[in-house]
C-alpha cells in the first residue's frame, strides 16, 4: 500500500522502499497519464517515457520534489496524480504549442438579451454557488455529477442552486427597476 | 405603461437557464492558479473553509483548472489501468542516488574534497618548507656560534694573554 510507505527511509535511498513505492504508484500514475493524453487527443505512445519523467522528478536532487509532500494535507496517491498531471500537460504543451483556447460556455449565450447582461460579483453570489450554476448550466453536469465533482451532496447542489435561482432573480428585478427609474 | 414593461422584461427570463445565459461574471483575479498541494488537498477534501472558497472562486473564472479538477476526479475514481512498460529501469534509479548521497557525505571535508594531485603538490611544498626552514635556522645557529667565538676569543685572547704574562703556559 502507497500509504505504508516510509517516506524517510525513502528519502535516504532505501532501494526496497523505493521499489515498492514505485510499484505501488505507477498503475495510478500510469492512468493518469494515459488519460491526460487521451484528454487532450494525443496518442498515448507517450505514456511509459512520462512515467519515467514522472520518478525522475521525484528523485532529483535527493528527492527534494518528494520531500514538499505534506500527508496532513492530502494523500501520496492523490499528491503524486496532481504532479503526473502537471508533468503531462506540460509535454503537451511542448507538443503543441498553440494555446488551446478554453471556454466555459458550451452553448454560448444568447444574443437575445446582449443589452440585458447582468453582471454579477462573488459579492453577489458565494462562489459555491455560482460554481454550482456554472455546472449546471454551462457544462450541462447534472446534480449528482456536480455533486461527485465538488464533493458534496445531491441535497447540497440543489439547495444552493434554489438559492442562488432566487437570488438572481431579486438582484435582476431589482436592476431592472432600478434601471427604467432612471 | 411601466408595469406592462416589467411583465415584458420579467417573461423573457421564466426560465432558470435563460436567467443564467443572462449572467456575465465578472471574475476574482485576486487568486492565483493552486499549487499541487492545494489542489490535492482539495480533491481530498482537507481545505480550510477560506481556502475552499478561494478554490471555488477560482475554479469558477479559470476553465484550465476546472477542466485539470474535472479531469482528476474522474481519473481518480476510475480504477487503474495495467502499466504499460517494465518497472526496472524506474527501480535502477536509486542506486546511482544513493552512490551519490554516499560519495558527498565521503567529500564533506576540506581536505578530502580536495583532488589528489593539488593534495600531492600541497604535501610536497610542506615537506620542503620544512627542510628549508631547518636548514635556515641550523645555518643561523652555527653562524652566530662562530661569531660569537669571534667575539669570544677576541676578548679571551686579550685576557689570554695577560693571562698568560703571569701564568706560564703549559
Amino acid at each position: 500500500m502507497l500509504d505504508d510507505i516510509d517516506l524517510t527511509s525513502l528519502r535516504q535511498g532505501n532501494r526496497s522502499q523505493w521499489e515498492q513505492f514505485v510499484d505501488c504508484s505507477a498503475p495510478l500514475l500510469a492512468t493518469v497519464i494515459r488519460k491526460t493524453l487521451q484528454g487532450a487527443g494525443v496518442d498515448d505512445s507517450a505514456t511509459s517515457d512520462l512515467l519515467q519523467d514522472v520518478y525522475l522528478r521525484l528523485c532529483r536532487d535527493d528527492f527534494s520534489a518528494l520531500a514538499r509532500y505534506n500527508p496532513k494535507r492530502s494523500r501520496l496517491s492523490t499528491w503524486l496524480a496532481v504532479i503526473a498531471r502537471n508533468i503531462t500537460v506540460d509535454y503537451l504543451r511542448r507538443k503543441r504549442p498553440e494555446p488551446v483556447e478554453l471556454d466555459w460556455n458550451v452553448s454560448g449565450h444568447s444574443d437575445c438579451f446582449q443589452e440585458e447582461r447582468l453582471e454579477i460579483s462573488f459579492q453577489d453570489l458565494p462562489p459555491r454557488q455560482m460554481l454550482i450554476m456554472r455546472m449546471l448550466y454551462e457544462k450541462d453536469m447534472d446534480v449528482r455529477e456536480v455533486a461527485d465533482f465538488m464533493g458534496i451532496s445531491e441535497q447540497t447542489v440543489r439547495s444552493g442552486r434554489h438559492k442562488a435561482i432566487n437570488k438572481l432573480r431579486r438582484i435582476y428585478k431589482k436592476r431592472k427597476t432600478k434601471g427604467m427609474k432612471g | 405603461m411601466r408595469k406592462e414593461k416589467e411583465k415584458t422584461l420579467h417573461q423573457k427570463v421564466h426560465s432558470d437557464a435563460e436567467l443564467w445565459k443572462q449572467v456575465s461574471i465578472i471574475p476574482d483575479k485576486s487568486t492565483d492558479c493552486p499549487d499541487s498541494e492545494i489542489f490535492s488537498a482539495w480533491l481530498d477534501g482537507r481545505l480550510t473553509g477560506a481556502e475552499q472558497q478561494r478554490m471555488e472562486a477560482h475554479l469558477c473564472c479559470c476553465p484550465r483548472c476546472f477542466q485539470a479538477a474535472r479531469s482528476l476526479r474522474q481519473i481518480m475514481e476510475a480504477p487503474a489501468e495495467h502499466i504499460p512498460c517494465s518497472l526496472e529501469s524506474i527501480h535502477a534509479l536509486v542506486p546511482s542516488w544513493k552512490n551519490r548521497q554516499e560519495e558527498r557525505e565521503v567529500s564533506s571535508g576540506w581536505w578530502t574534497g580536495t583532488p589528489a594531485a593539488v593534495r600531492a603538490v600541497l604535501v610536497t611544498l610542506s615537506l620542503l618548507l620544512i627542510v628549508a626552514g631547518s636548514l635556515y635556522l641550523g645555518g643561523r645557529t652555527a653562524l652566530e656560534q662562530r661569531q660569537f667565538q669571534r667575539v669570544l676569543m677576541s676578548e679571551l685572547s686579550f685576557g689570554l694573554d695577560d693571562y698568560h704574562a703571569f701564568v706560564p703556559a703549559g
